[in-house]
Protein backbone atom coordinates (compact mmCIF):
# COMPACT_ATOMS: atom_id res chain seq x y z
CA UNK A 1 0.00 0.00 0.00
CA UNK A 2 1.45 3.56 -0.88
CA UNK A 3 1.57 5.92 1.44
CA UNK A 4 -1.51 8.42 1.02
CA UNK A 5 -1.05 12.25 1.40
CA UNK A 6 -4.02 14.05 2.66
CA UNK A 7 -4.66 17.29 3.17
CA UNK A 8 -7.23 19.05 6.18
CA UNK A 9 -9.39 21.85 4.45
CA UNK A 10 -10.66 23.82 7.16
CA UNK A 11 -12.54 26.73 6.88
CA UNK A 12 -12.59 30.51 8.42
CA UNK A 13 -14.63 33.53 8.04
CA UNK A 14 -14.77 36.25 6.26
CA UNK A 15 -15.78 39.05 9.38
CA UNK A 16 -16.93 41.26 7.25
CA UNK A 17 -19.04 39.72 5.58
CA UNK A 18 -20.47 38.08 8.42
CA UNK A 19 -23.82 38.79 9.51
CA UNK A 20 -23.70 36.96 12.93
CA UNK A 21 -26.96 34.79 12.07
CA UNK A 22 -25.50 32.00 13.44
CA UNK A 23 -26.84 29.55 11.28
CA UNK A 24 -23.81 27.81 11.23
CA UNK A 25 -23.66 27.53 14.79
CA UNK A 26 -26.71 25.75 14.81
CA UNK A 27 -25.75 23.41 12.26
CA UNK A 28 -22.22 22.89 13.38
CA UNK A 29 -20.11 22.25 16.46
CA UNK A 30 -17.26 23.71 14.86
CA UNK A 31 -18.91 27.08 15.32
CA UNK A 32 -19.05 29.27 18.52
CA UNK A 33 -19.94 32.71 19.13
CA UNK A 34 -18.01 35.22 20.63
CA UNK A 35 -20.35 37.75 22.37
CA UNK A 36 -16.95 39.60 23.76
CA UNK A 37 -15.70 40.15 20.17
CA UNK A 38 -19.16 39.58 18.08
CA UNK A 39 -17.99 37.25 16.00
CA UNK A 40 -18.15 33.17 15.27
CA UNK A 41 -15.15 31.47 15.95
CA UNK A 42 -14.54 28.02 14.15
CA UNK A 43 -12.92 25.14 15.59
CA UNK A 44 -10.33 24.12 12.79
CA UNK A 45 -8.99 21.29 14.84
CA UNK A 46 -12.34 19.55 14.72
CA UNK A 47 -13.24 21.09 11.49
CA UNK A 48 -13.59 18.75 8.98
CA UNK A 49 -14.37 20.89 5.74
CA UNK A 50 -17.00 18.55 4.82
CA UNK A 51 -18.30 22.23 3.67
CA UNK A 52 -21.96 22.00 4.36
CA UNK A 53 -21.76 25.56 6.33
CA UNK A 54 -20.23 27.36 3.28
CA UNK A 55 -23.47 26.35 1.47
CA UNK A 56 -26.08 27.27 4.15
CA UNK A 57 -24.03 30.71 4.95
CA UNK A 58 -26.45 33.45 3.67
CA UNK A 59 -23.68 35.75 3.19
CA UNK A 60 -21.37 33.71 1.90
CA UNK A 61 -19.30 34.36 3.97
CA UNK A 62 -17.61 30.91 5.24
CA UNK A 63 -14.68 29.75 2.90
CA UNK A 64 -12.50 26.93 2.18
CA UNK A 65 -8.64 27.54 3.49
CA UNK A 66 -6.91 25.44 1.07
CA UNK A 67 -3.29 26.42 2.28
CA UNK A 68 -3.17 26.24 6.19
CA UNK A 69 -0.02 23.86 5.64
CA UNK A 70 -1.24 20.62 7.06
CA UNK A 71 -0.66 17.51 5.77
CA UNK A 72 -1.49 14.16 6.60
CA UNK A 73 0.32 10.91 5.28
CA UNK A 74 -1.12 7.60 6.38
CA UNK A 75 1.24 4.79 6.06
CA UNK A 76 -0.31 2.15 8.09
CA UNK A 77 -1.90 -0.65 6.61
CA UNK A 78 -5.53 1.22 6.42
CA UNK A 79 -8.30 2.12 4.28
CA UNK A 80 -8.80 5.46 4.47
CA UNK A 81 -12.02 6.70 3.55
CA UNK A 82 -13.02 10.09 2.19
CA UNK A 83 -14.28 12.50 4.69
CA UNK A 84 -12.74 10.28 7.73
CA UNK A 85 -12.19 12.16 10.75
CA UNK A 86 -9.46 14.63 9.86
CA UNK A 87 -8.93 12.80 6.30
CA UNK A 88 -6.24 11.42 8.32
CA UNK A 89 -7.94 8.33 9.09
CA UNK A 90 -6.53 8.18 12.36
CA UNK A 91 -8.72 9.11 14.98
CA UNK A 92 -8.69 5.83 16.66
CA UNK A 93 -7.74 2.56 15.55
CA UNK A 94 -9.51 -0.49 17.45
CA UNK A 95 -7.12 -3.82 17.91
CA UNK A 96 -7.57 -7.05 20.06
CA UNK A 97 -6.02 -5.59 23.05
CA UNK A 98 -5.31 -1.73 22.42
CA UNK A 99 -7.49 1.17 21.00
CA UNK A 100 -4.83 3.65 19.62
CA UNK A 101 -5.62 7.01 19.36
CA UNK A 102 -4.11 10.17 17.67
CA UNK A 103 -3.42 12.53 20.76
CA UNK A 104 -5.48 15.49 18.75
CA UNK A 105 -8.43 13.45 18.50
CA UNK A 106 -8.14 11.60 22.05
CA UNK A 107 -11.46 10.75 23.39
CA UNK A 108 -11.70 10.31 27.60
CA UNK A 109 -14.95 9.09 27.02
CA UNK A 110 -13.86 6.57 24.28
CA UNK A 111 -10.28 5.78 26.37
CA UNK A 112 -12.85 5.21 29.65
CA UNK A 113 -15.09 2.74 27.63
CA UNK A 114 -11.70 0.92 26.43
CA UNK A 115 -10.40 0.59 29.59
CA UNK A 116 -13.60 -0.66 30.74
CA UNK A 117 -13.42 -3.76 28.06
CA UNK A 118 -10.00 -4.89 29.43
CA UNK A 119 -7.84 -2.90 26.54
CA UNK A 120 -5.31 -1.02 26.87
CA UNK A 121 -5.28 2.89 25.46
CA UNK A 122 -2.07 3.98 23.58
CA UNK A 123 -2.13 7.60 22.36
CA UNK A 124 0.16 8.55 19.70
CA UNK A 125 1.39 11.76 18.49
CA UNK A 126 0.54 13.37 15.21
CA UNK A 127 1.61 11.42 12.36
CA UNK A 128 1.50 14.88 9.95
CA UNK A 129 3.46 17.30 12.29
CA UNK A 130 6.27 17.10 14.82
CA UNK A 131 4.43 18.53 17.72
CA UNK A 132 5.40 16.49 20.74
CA UNK A 133 2.86 14.87 23.30
CA UNK A 134 2.93 16.79 26.40
CA UNK A 135 3.41 14.48 28.97
CA UNK A 136 1.16 16.21 31.28
CA UNK A 137 -1.35 16.59 29.07
CA UNK A 138 -4.67 17.78 30.85
CA UNK A 139 -6.92 15.43 29.43
CA UNK A 140 -4.75 12.47 29.93
CA UNK A 141 -3.62 13.40 33.10
CA UNK A 142 -7.60 13.10 34.07
CA UNK A 143 -8.19 10.17 32.77
CA UNK A 144 -5.40 8.43 35.03
CA UNK A 145 -6.94 9.87 38.34
CA UNK A 146 -10.11 8.80 37.42
CA UNK A 147 -8.75 5.46 36.59
CA UNK A 148 -7.07 5.47 40.09
CA UNK A 149 -10.01 5.63 42.16
CA UNK A 150 -10.83 2.43 40.53
CA UNK A 151 -7.65 0.97 41.05
CA UNK A 152 -7.05 0.13 37.39
CA UNK A 153 -3.46 2.13 37.19
CA UNK A 154 -1.68 1.96 34.53
CA UNK A 155 -3.91 1.63 31.29
CA UNK A 156 -3.11 4.18 29.46
CA UNK A 157 0.22 4.54 27.52
CA UNK A 158 2.01 7.63 25.56
CA UNK A 159 4.01 6.48 23.00
CA UNK B 1 -43.88 3.28 19.77
CA UNK B 2 -45.01 6.69 21.43
CA UNK B 3 -48.93 5.99 22.04
CA UNK B 4 -47.86 4.41 25.17
CA UNK B 5 -45.45 7.17 26.21
CA UNK B 6 -48.52 9.47 25.16
CA UNK B 7 -51.02 7.90 27.79
CA UNK B 8 -48.55 7.90 30.64
CA UNK B 9 -47.54 11.30 30.57
CA UNK B 10 -51.04 12.24 29.96
CA UNK B 11 -49.82 14.49 26.71
CA UNK B 12 -53.34 14.08 25.43
CA UNK B 13 -54.42 16.59 27.84
CA UNK B 14 -52.54 19.31 25.80
CA UNK B 15 -54.47 21.76 24.69
CA UNK B 16 -52.07 23.68 22.58
CA UNK B 17 -51.96 26.60 24.46
CA UNK B 18 -48.31 27.03 24.44
CA UNK B 19 -47.49 28.50 27.76
CA UNK B 20 -44.61 26.05 28.18
CA UNK B 21 -42.46 26.97 24.84
CA UNK B 22 -43.16 30.70 26.33
CA UNK B 23 -41.49 29.75 29.72
CA UNK B 24 -39.41 27.55 28.68
CA UNK B 25 -35.72 28.63 29.06
CA UNK B 26 -34.19 27.35 25.86
CA UNK B 27 -37.11 28.74 23.18
CA UNK B 28 -36.38 32.00 24.59
CA UNK B 29 -32.88 31.89 23.14
CA UNK B 30 -33.19 28.89 20.43
CA UNK B 31 -36.94 29.67 18.69
CA UNK B 32 -36.52 26.90 16.99
CA UNK B 33 -36.72 24.32 19.64
CA UNK B 34 -40.95 23.97 21.08
CA UNK B 35 -41.83 21.95 24.31
CA UNK B 36 -45.11 22.39 23.12
CA UNK B 37 -44.63 21.38 19.22
CA UNK B 38 -42.72 18.63 20.55
CA UNK B 39 -45.65 17.34 22.01
CA UNK B 40 -47.86 18.47 19.29
CA UNK B 41 -45.92 16.60 16.62
CA UNK B 42 -46.02 13.42 18.70
CA UNK B 43 -49.96 13.73 19.02
CA UNK B 44 -50.59 13.92 14.80
CA UNK B 45 -48.57 10.94 15.16
CA UNK B 46 -45.27 11.97 13.18
CA UNK B 47 -43.13 9.78 15.22
CA UNK B 48 -39.97 9.51 13.13
CA UNK B 49 -39.76 13.17 13.28
CA UNK B 50 -39.95 13.43 16.65
CA UNK B 51 -37.49 10.67 17.60
CA UNK B 52 -35.03 11.19 14.93
CA UNK B 53 -34.60 14.98 15.75
CA UNK B 54 -31.63 16.53 17.71
CA UNK B 55 -34.24 19.06 19.60
CA UNK B 56 -35.39 16.28 21.92
CA UNK B 57 -31.63 16.40 23.61
CA UNK B 58 -32.03 20.01 24.09
CA UNK B 59 -34.46 20.04 27.05
CA UNK B 60 -33.32 20.93 30.36
CA UNK B 61 -35.91 18.95 32.06
CA UNK B 62 -35.99 21.46 34.73
CA UNK B 63 -39.87 21.61 35.09
CA UNK B 64 -40.38 25.55 34.49
CA UNK B 65 -43.03 24.30 31.77
CA UNK B 66 -44.89 21.76 33.99
CA UNK B 67 -44.78 24.72 36.31
CA UNK B 68 -47.17 26.37 33.97
CA UNK B 69 -49.04 24.02 31.76
CA UNK B 70 -52.67 24.01 33.32
CA UNK B 71 -53.66 20.62 31.41
CA UNK B 72 -51.18 19.15 33.84
CA UNK B 73 -48.92 17.70 31.20
CA UNK B 74 -45.89 15.81 32.42
CA UNK B 75 -44.02 17.19 29.96
CA UNK B 76 -40.38 15.64 31.75
CA UNK B 77 -42.00 12.33 31.90
CA UNK B 78 -42.78 12.46 27.91
CA UNK B 79 -39.76 13.90 27.67
CA UNK B 80 -37.62 11.11 29.49
CA UNK B 81 -39.10 8.42 27.42
CA UNK B 82 -38.99 9.76 24.01
CA UNK B 83 -35.63 10.01 24.61
CA UNK B 84 -35.69 6.47 25.48
CA UNK B 85 -37.39 5.76 22.76
CA UNK B 86 -35.05 8.12 20.06
CA UNK B 87 -31.94 5.83 22.11
CA UNK B 88 -33.27 2.59 20.95
CA UNK B 89 -32.97 4.06 17.38
CA UNK B 90 -29.93 5.16 17.10
CA UNK B 91 -30.27 8.82 18.49
CA UNK B 92 -28.03 9.39 21.62
CA UNK B 93 -27.66 13.39 21.18
CA UNK B 94 -24.15 14.67 22.26
CA UNK B 95 -22.74 13.94 25.37
CA UNK B 96 -20.60 17.01 26.81
CA UNK B 97 -17.20 16.74 28.33
CA UNK B 98 -16.60 13.70 25.54
CA UNK B 99 -19.07 11.18 27.29
CA UNK B 100 -16.49 10.84 30.11
CA UNK B 101 -20.02 10.87 32.31
CA UNK B 102 -21.51 7.74 30.94
CA UNK B 103 -18.36 5.92 30.50
CA UNK B 104 -17.55 6.97 34.84
CA UNK B 105 -21.03 5.21 35.81
CA UNK B 106 -20.55 2.29 33.53
CA UNK B 107 -16.89 1.41 35.54
CA UNK B 108 -18.80 2.23 38.83
CA UNK B 109 -21.74 -1.04 37.91
CA UNK B 110 -18.39 -3.05 37.41
CA UNK B 111 -15.80 -1.72 39.96
CA UNK B 112 -16.42 -0.41 43.45
CA UNK B 113 -14.93 2.37 44.67
CA UNK B 114 -13.18 2.50 48.51
CA UNK B 115 -11.67 5.56 48.70
CA UNK B 116 -10.27 7.26 51.31
CA UNK B 117 -11.32 10.65 49.84
CA UNK B 118 -11.92 12.94 53.31
CA UNK B 119 -9.53 14.92 55.76
CA UNK B 120 -10.07 16.42 59.47
CA UNK B 121 -13.75 14.42 59.44
CA UNK B 122 -15.36 11.81 61.56
CA UNK B 123 -16.81 9.26 59.69
CA UNK B 124 -17.88 5.41 60.82
CA UNK B 125 -17.81 2.74 58.62
CA UNK B 126 -20.52 0.92 60.43
CA UNK B 127 -22.91 3.54 60.62
CA UNK B 128 -26.51 2.96 59.66
CA UNK B 129 -26.88 7.17 58.76
CA UNK B 130 -25.43 7.06 55.76
CA UNK B 131 -24.02 10.55 53.23
CA UNK B 132 -24.17 9.89 49.49
CA UNK B 133 -21.74 11.72 47.68
CA UNK B 134 -22.29 10.84 44.27
CA UNK B 135 -20.06 11.52 41.63
CA UNK B 136 -18.15 14.23 43.66
CA UNK B 137 -14.53 12.85 43.28
CA UNK B 138 -15.22 12.91 39.55
CA UNK B 139 -16.45 15.87 39.72
CA UNK B 140 -13.27 17.38 41.49
CA UNK B 141 -10.57 15.85 38.93
CA UNK B 142 -12.80 16.93 35.79
CA UNK B 143 -13.39 20.41 36.95
CA UNK B 144 -10.49 21.53 39.14
CA UNK B 145 -9.11 24.21 36.31
CA UNK B 146 -12.17 25.76 36.57
CA UNK B 147 -12.40 26.09 40.30
CA UNK B 148 -14.79 23.63 41.30
CA UNK B 149 -13.98 21.82 44.88
CA UNK B 150 -16.02 19.14 45.29
CA UNK B 151 -13.74 17.84 48.43
CA UNK B 152 -14.89 21.28 50.15
CA UNK B 153 -18.54 20.07 49.10
CA UNK B 154 -18.03 16.34 50.71
CA UNK B 155 -16.15 17.59 53.69
CA UNK B 156 -18.50 20.52 54.84
CA UNK B 157 -21.69 18.05 54.55
CA UNK B 158 -19.85 15.54 56.89
CA UNK B 159 -18.83 18.37 59.01
CA UNK B 160 -21.87 19.60 59.60
CA UNK B 161 -23.14 15.96 60.01
CA UNK B 162 -20.07 15.89 62.71
CA UNK B 163 -21.03 18.83 64.33
CA UNK B 164 -24.17 17.65 65.98
CA UNK B 165 -23.33 14.07 66.61
CA UNK B 166 -23.93 11.98 62.94
CA UNK B 167 -20.94 9.90 62.19
CA UNK B 168 -22.00 8.72 58.94
CA UNK B 169 -20.40 6.58 56.62
CA UNK B 170 -20.04 7.33 53.21
CA UNK B 171 -21.19 6.17 49.63
CA UNK B 172 -19.64 6.98 46.98
CA UNK B 173 -21.52 6.46 43.01
CA UNK B 174 -23.42 7.14 40.58
CA UNK B 175 -27.58 7.15 41.31
CA UNK B 176 -28.33 6.67 37.94
CA UNK B 177 -30.06 10.86 37.52
CA UNK B 178 -28.03 11.08 34.15
CA UNK B 179 -28.92 7.84 32.29
CA UNK B 180 -31.92 7.92 33.12
CA UNK B 181 -32.61 11.83 32.08
CA UNK B 182 -30.95 10.75 28.94
CA UNK B 183 -33.29 8.08 28.23
CA UNK B 184 -30.70 4.94 29.11
CA UNK B 185 -33.05 2.99 31.59
CA UNK B 186 -31.24 -0.38 31.27
CA UNK B 187 -27.88 1.29 32.65
CA UNK B 188 -30.12 3.21 35.44
CA UNK B 189 -31.92 -0.09 36.37
CA UNK B 190 -28.70 -1.63 36.92
CA UNK B 191 -27.52 0.93 39.47
CA UNK B 192 -30.16 1.15 40.90
CA UNK B 193 -30.00 -2.77 42.14
CA UNK B 194 -26.56 -2.12 42.65
CA UNK B 195 -27.33 0.65 44.73
CA UNK B 196 -30.14 -1.15 46.84
CA UNK B 197 -27.90 -4.01 47.35
CA UNK B 198 -25.41 -1.76 48.49
CA UNK B 199 -27.96 -0.20 51.22
CA UNK B 200 -29.37 -3.28 52.10
CA UNK B 201 -25.90 -4.81 53.27
CA UNK B 202 -25.03 -1.47 55.13
CA UNK B 203 -28.76 -1.47 56.98
CA UNK B 204 -28.79 2.31 56.55
CA UNK B 205 -31.84 3.68 57.94
CA UNK B 206 -30.92 7.29 56.97
CA UNK B 207 -29.41 8.72 53.35
CA UNK B 208 -28.93 12.18 53.71
CA UNK B 209 -27.56 13.68 50.20
CA UNK B 210 -25.68 17.32 49.27
CA UNK B 211 -26.73 16.87 45.89
CA UNK B 212 -30.39 17.32 44.87
CA UNK B 213 -30.15 15.00 41.81
CA UNK B 214 -29.28 11.85 43.78
CA UNK B 215 -31.78 12.98 46.16
CA UNK B 216 -34.46 13.20 43.48
CA UNK B 217 -33.31 9.94 42.17
CA UNK B 218 -33.59 8.17 45.11
CA UNK B 219 -36.64 9.75 46.38
CA UNK B 220 -38.84 9.60 43.12
CA UNK B 221 -37.34 7.12 40.73
CA UNK B 222 -36.32 4.39 43.02
CA UNK B 223 -38.99 2.16 44.46
CA UNK B 224 -39.66 3.40 48.09
CA UNK B 225 -37.30 1.71 50.44
CA UNK B 226 -37.70 1.26 54.31
CA UNK B 227 -35.04 4.18 54.60
CA UNK B 228 -35.88 7.98 55.79
CA UNK B 229 -34.17 10.19 52.82
CA UNK B 230 -33.06 13.81 53.65
CA UNK B 231 -31.58 16.50 51.72
CA UNK B 232 -28.53 18.34 53.83
CA UNK B 233 -30.90 21.68 54.30
CA UNK B 234 -33.39 19.17 55.79
CA UNK B 235 -31.08 17.76 57.98
CA UNK B 236 -30.01 21.46 59.23
CA UNK B 237 -33.64 22.63 59.24
CA UNK B 238 -34.69 22.19 62.60
CA UNK B 239 -31.26 22.69 64.59
CA UNK B 240 -29.95 25.39 66.75
CA UNK B 241 -26.96 27.05 65.33
CA UNK B 242 -25.06 30.09 65.40
CA UNK B 243 -23.82 32.37 62.63
CA UNK B 244 -21.55 35.63 62.27
CA UNK B 245 -21.47 38.55 60.56
CA UNK B 246 -21.63 38.67 56.79
CA UNK B 247 -19.53 40.80 55.34
CA UNK B 248 -21.07 39.77 51.80
CA UNK B 249 -24.18 40.16 49.66
CA UNK B 250 -26.04 36.83 49.42
CA UNK B 251 -28.47 34.88 46.55
CA UNK B 252 -29.39 32.00 46.45
CA UNK B 253 -30.04 29.89 42.67
CA UNK B 254 -32.88 27.23 43.32
CA UNK B 255 -31.59 24.45 41.52
CA UNK B 256 -34.54 22.83 39.33
CA UNK B 257 -34.03 19.27 41.41
CA UNK B 258 -34.14 20.62 44.71
CA UNK B 259 -36.63 23.08 43.82
CA UNK B 260 -39.35 22.62 41.53
CA UNK B 261 -38.99 18.93 41.30
CA UNK B 262 -39.00 18.53 44.82
CA UNK B 263 -40.65 21.68 46.15
CA UNK B 264 -37.89 22.53 49.01
CA UNK B 265 -37.05 25.75 49.06
CA UNK B 266 -37.79 27.49 52.40
CA UNK B 267 -35.21 24.91 54.23
CA UNK B 268 -31.93 25.81 52.89
CA UNK B 269 -33.15 29.84 52.88
CA UNK B 270 -34.17 29.27 56.84
CA UNK B 271 -30.86 27.72 57.09
CA UNK B 272 -28.80 30.52 55.50
CA UNK B 273 -31.06 32.79 57.90
CA UNK B 274 -29.82 30.90 60.84
CA UNK B 275 -26.02 31.42 60.38
CA UNK B 276 -26.73 34.83 59.39
CA UNK B 277 -27.15 35.49 55.74
CA UNK B 278 -29.85 37.08 54.62
CA UNK B 279 -30.55 35.81 51.32
CA UNK B 280 -31.82 38.47 48.74
CA UNK B 281 -34.11 37.09 45.98
CA UNK B 282 -33.69 37.41 42.40
CA UNK B 283 -35.98 38.23 39.84
CA UNK B 284 -36.43 34.83 39.10
CA UNK B 285 -36.42 32.83 41.67
CA UNK B 286 -37.90 29.78 43.70
CA UNK B 287 -40.85 28.54 41.39
CA UNK B 288 -39.72 30.34 38.59
CA UNK B 289 -36.34 30.04 38.85
CA UNK B 290 -34.34 29.45 35.59
CA UNK B 291 -31.75 26.62 35.34
CA UNK B 292 -28.46 26.76 35.18
CA UNK B 293 -28.56 25.65 31.47
CA UNK B 294 -27.32 22.28 30.90
CA UNK B 295 -28.62 18.81 32.98
CA UNK B 296 -27.78 15.27 32.84
CA UNK B 297 -23.93 16.12 30.55
CA UNK B 298 -26.36 16.46 27.58
CA UNK B 299 -26.06 19.00 24.74
CA UNK B 300 -23.66 22.31 25.78
CA UNK B 301 -23.87 25.06 23.71
CA UNK B 302 -24.35 28.33 23.00
CA UNK B 303 -27.56 28.33 24.37
CA UNK B 304 -26.57 27.38 27.61
CA UNK B 305 -24.11 29.58 27.83
CA UNK B 306 -26.36 32.23 27.14
CA UNK B 307 -28.89 30.79 29.69
CA UNK B 308 -25.82 31.21 32.31
CA UNK B 309 -25.12 34.50 31.39
CA UNK B 310 -28.40 36.05 31.83
CA UNK B 311 -28.57 34.05 35.43
CA UNK B 312 -25.43 35.68 36.64
CA UNK B 313 -26.20 38.89 35.40
CA UNK B 314 -29.40 38.92 37.29
CA UNK B 315 -27.20 37.38 40.20
CA UNK B 316 -24.94 40.35 39.54
CA UNK B 317 -27.51 42.96 40.29
CA UNK B 318 -28.74 42.05 43.88
CA UNK B 319 -25.30 40.09 45.47
CA UNK B 320 -21.84 39.29 45.74
CA UNK B 321 -22.11 35.86 46.42
CA UNK B 322 -24.63 33.21 44.43
CA UNK B 323 -25.28 30.58 46.62
CA UNK B 324 -26.38 26.97 44.75
CA UNK B 325 -27.55 24.05 46.19
CA UNK B 326 -26.63 21.44 43.27
CA UNK B 327 -22.70 20.76 42.51
CA UNK B 328 -23.58 20.87 38.62
CA UNK B 329 -25.04 24.33 38.84
CA UNK B 330 -21.49 25.70 40.44
CA UNK B 331 -19.71 23.81 37.75
CA UNK B 332 -21.69 25.13 35.02
CA UNK B 333 -21.53 28.44 36.33
CA UNK B 334 -18.03 28.50 37.18
CA UNK B 335 -17.52 27.41 33.50
CA UNK B 336 -18.79 30.35 32.33
CA UNK B 337 -17.33 32.50 34.89
CA UNK B 338 -13.51 31.12 34.22
CA UNK B 339 -13.73 32.86 30.69
CA UNK B 340 -16.25 36.23 31.41
CA UNK B 341 -15.96 37.99 34.37
CA UNK B 342 -19.00 39.21 36.56
CA UNK B 343 -18.12 39.89 39.24
CA UNK B 344 -19.73 37.03 41.51
CA UNK B 345 -19.12 34.63 43.70
CA UNK B 346 -20.47 31.07 43.18
CA UNK B 347 -20.28 28.71 46.48
CA UNK B 348 -21.97 25.50 47.62
CA UNK B 349 -24.83 26.04 50.08
CA UNK B 350 -23.00 23.74 52.82
CA UNK B 351 -19.74 25.42 52.17
CA UNK B 352 -20.73 28.71 52.63
CA UNK B 353 -23.10 27.36 55.93
CA UNK B 354 -19.79 25.22 57.21
CA UNK B 355 -17.90 28.54 56.59
CA UNK B 356 -20.22 30.72 58.72
CA UNK B 357 -21.91 28.30 61.60
CA UNK B 358 -20.17 29.23 65.32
Amino acid sequence: MLPITFKQYSVAIDERACSRCRICVSICECFEYDEARDAIRVNTISCKGCGICIASCPSSAIYHVYDDGIYYEIVEKREAAAFDCLNCGYECVEEDEKLIFCIRRFNMGKALEAVREGKEVVIKKCLLSDEKIDEKDERILKIEEILTVFKMEKKVKVE
Amino acid sequence: MLEGIIEKSKAYYCVECRKCSSICPITRIYGKFSPASIVERSLIGIEEEVLNSMDIWKCLGCGLCEEVCPSGVEFLHFMREVRNGARKQGNEGIPTHEGVFESIPKLMLEKNIDMDWLDNVETDEKSDIIYFAGCLPFFDIMFKEIGFDGKCIAESTVKLLNKYGVKPSIIYGCCGHDALWNGNVELFNELMNKNMQMLKERKAKKIIFSCPECYRTFKMDYPSMDVELMHISEFLADKDMKGGEAGKEYTFHDSCRLGRHLGIYEEPRNVLKKVGIKVKEMEHNKELAVCCGTSAWMSCDWKSEEIRKERLKEAKKVADVMITSCPKCQIHFKCTLSHENYGIEVKDFVEVVAEMIK
